[in-house]
């Protein structure tokens, strides 16, 4: 019986443990360029040289204009992040953070191909969404907006 | 007495033999040697100093390099000569001259530029204005075969023989979940060869090789380099051989000769993402190169990164390989291994001229690296 309530502990320990460990590495990074987690809802990080058709969603959604949707671009080569808001006129005026020192990827916040969106709750990270990994992007934004309605 | 003695003689024998097949078994008799010559280019807004494809080539007695830009889908001509922007061909998406995304090129002469598409299969032919003058789709060889071309980059770059362009072959094996079965092998062309007057194109008689029936070959990359009195010289990730043909028809193998202690990746995964991991904590060999004036190979060498873990880019690891480069003759025999510090040469913007080999310096980690620049240090291929 002891046994079992050890194992049950320690099954819902581990995964707070994890979530514990992005929301540190996240703050973290973010801090770096001024901006405190429990002021965005959403954390959209997009490499700037990834698959364009990956990226694309991510970038047109700040057309939306919600300020609790932060969207990093990150890459080696400042021309690359140029590039992507040159051909994108209307990122000018979105809430976002240009990471040319390519950390978020250093970090591993995010992988080279496909950006990676946070889900954040009360300054800590409820989700993570790393599209790399699942192509269902339409699923996806519509949890985005589910998450900044709330 | 008798048994000391033979205790001795096994000794000895079991050290002679390790001593036969352990490191170090192979003298250096070349290096590259670095000279104090080096191209300084500044470079635009629009050009960066990372390219996954570069041509070198002489037109009335001006050396050039041409870049491959796949963000601005356009070709990038240097003069390395006045080392200035010469030409940029525009390669357009929409409009008259539509051609669609440029992955690869071949610049025989100003008037007439093979450019390439795999994504439709497209092959076309541009004048320095970017005007289309000529294009024809290679989806299927003369005897309605399916070609399966992959990305004219790097290890796998465009080669031109008289009126013949090759392009390298790709393939999985999605029939039996990645494993190359023996029926398979004999489905797997290495080459295609389009005459570029006619359009015609022709899938290779020679296959994979048989070394990789059973292996799972999903991703696995293939390299290779157009080198010595024509002969094609054939890298398959998998395996730690080099398989050279002349023909097209039949292979030779040859063991790579080297004395760092090659730690090839075993496993490929559909997984693009465990993928990249899995090559870049194993050596792999990223690029082929022949030097057709000196008459030597160079093969390019990432080192492994057995340290993985937190704070490592992966796309720095990738882009940016620490490579060591093997030397070999040109029976591809061991000349020498020259190793480079880490952290400041680019290894996928490397070319060769009839002054020696030119390593790009824009290791992004390269403390001197300007996005503004590109830099070349010339290596001088040098007897010991």
């Amino acid at each position: 019986m002891k046994k079992a309530i050890v194992l049950i502990l320690f099954i819902t320990l581990l995964p707070s443990c994890y979530k514990n460990q992005i929301t540190k590495n996240l703050d973290e990074y973010l801090k770096v360029y001024g901006v405190n987690l429990g002021t965005c809802k959403v954390v959209s990080i997009v490499p700037a040289e990834g698959c364009k058709s990956c990226c694309m969603p991510s970038i047109e959604y700040t057309k939306k204009g919600n300020r609790d949707y932060l969207l990093v671009l990150t890459s080696n080569f400042q021309k690359s992040i140029d590039f992507v808001i040159q051909t994108n006129s209307y990122l000018k005026g979105s809430r976002m953070i240009i990471d040319s020192d390519n950390l978020a990827i250093e970090k591993q916040l995010v992988f080279i191909t496909s950006p990676t969106i946070y889900f954040i709750k009360n300054g800590h990270v409820e989700k993570k969404i790393d599209l790399s990994e699942s192509v269902d992007q339409k699923s996806a934004f519509k949890e985005v907006d589910k998450f900044l309605a709330f | 007495m008798n048994k000391s003695i033979i205790y001795v003689l096994v000794l000895l024998i079991l050290t002679l033999s390790c001593k036969k097949n352990g490191p170090n078994t192979f003298s250096n008799k070349y290096t590259l040697k670095p000279s104090n010559d080096s191209i300084v280019i500044r470079i635009g807004n629009n050009s960066k100093n990372l390219s996954f494809y570069q041509q070198y080539f002489r037109l009335n007695n001006t050396e050039y390099l041409a870049l491959l830009n796949t963000i601005r889908n356009s070709i990038e001509i240097y003069d390395l000569n006045s080392k200035v922007l010469f030409k940029t061909i525009n390669i357009q998406k929409e409009g008259k001259n539509t051609f669609g995304d440029l992955m690869g090129f071949h610049i025989v002469n100003f008037d007439s530029i093979i450019i390439i598409n795999i994504l439709p299969k497209v092959i076309g032919f541009v004048d320095t204005a970017g005007v289309v003058f000529k294009k024809f789709k290679f989806d299927e060889d003369i005897n309605k075969k399916r070609i399966k071309t992959t990305i004219p980059w790097g290890g796998q770059r465009p080669f031109l023989i008289g009126n013949t362009l090759h392009l390298g072959q790709i393939w999985g094996a999605d029939e039996s979940s990645g494993v190359l079965t023996e029926t398979g092998q004999k489905n797997c062309p290495v080459d295609v060869s389009i005459d570029i007057q006619s359009g015609k194109s022709t899938l290779s008689q020679l296959t994979y090789p048989e070394e990789l029936v059973g292996e799972n070959i999903t991703q696995m990359s293939v390299r290779r380099v157009l080198g010595y009195k024509n002969s094609f010289v054939y890298n398959f990730a998998l395996l730690k051989n080099l398989f050279i043909t002349s023909n097209h028809k039949d292979f030779n193998k040859v063991s790579i000769e080297s004395n760092y202690g090659l730690i090839l990746s075993e496993l490929n995964k559909a997984d693009i993402k465990k993928s990249i991991y899995e090559n870049v904590s194993h050596d792999e060999i990223v690029d082929l190169l022949y030097d057709e004036f000196r008459e030597h190979y160079y093969v390019l060498i990432r080192k492994r990164n057995e340290n993985l873990g937190r704070n490592n880019a992966i796309n720095t690891e990738f882009l940016y390989p620490d490579c060591f480069i093997l030397i070999l003759d040109k029976n591809l025999k061991y000349e020498g291994e020259v190793f480079f510090p880490d952290s400041i040469y680019s290894f996928k913007m490397v070319f060769i001229t009839p002054e020696g080999i030119y390593i790009s310096e824009d290791h992004v980690k390269n403390p001197s690296f300007s996005e503004d620049y590109m830099r070349f240090k010339l290596f001088k291929l040098e007897k010991l």
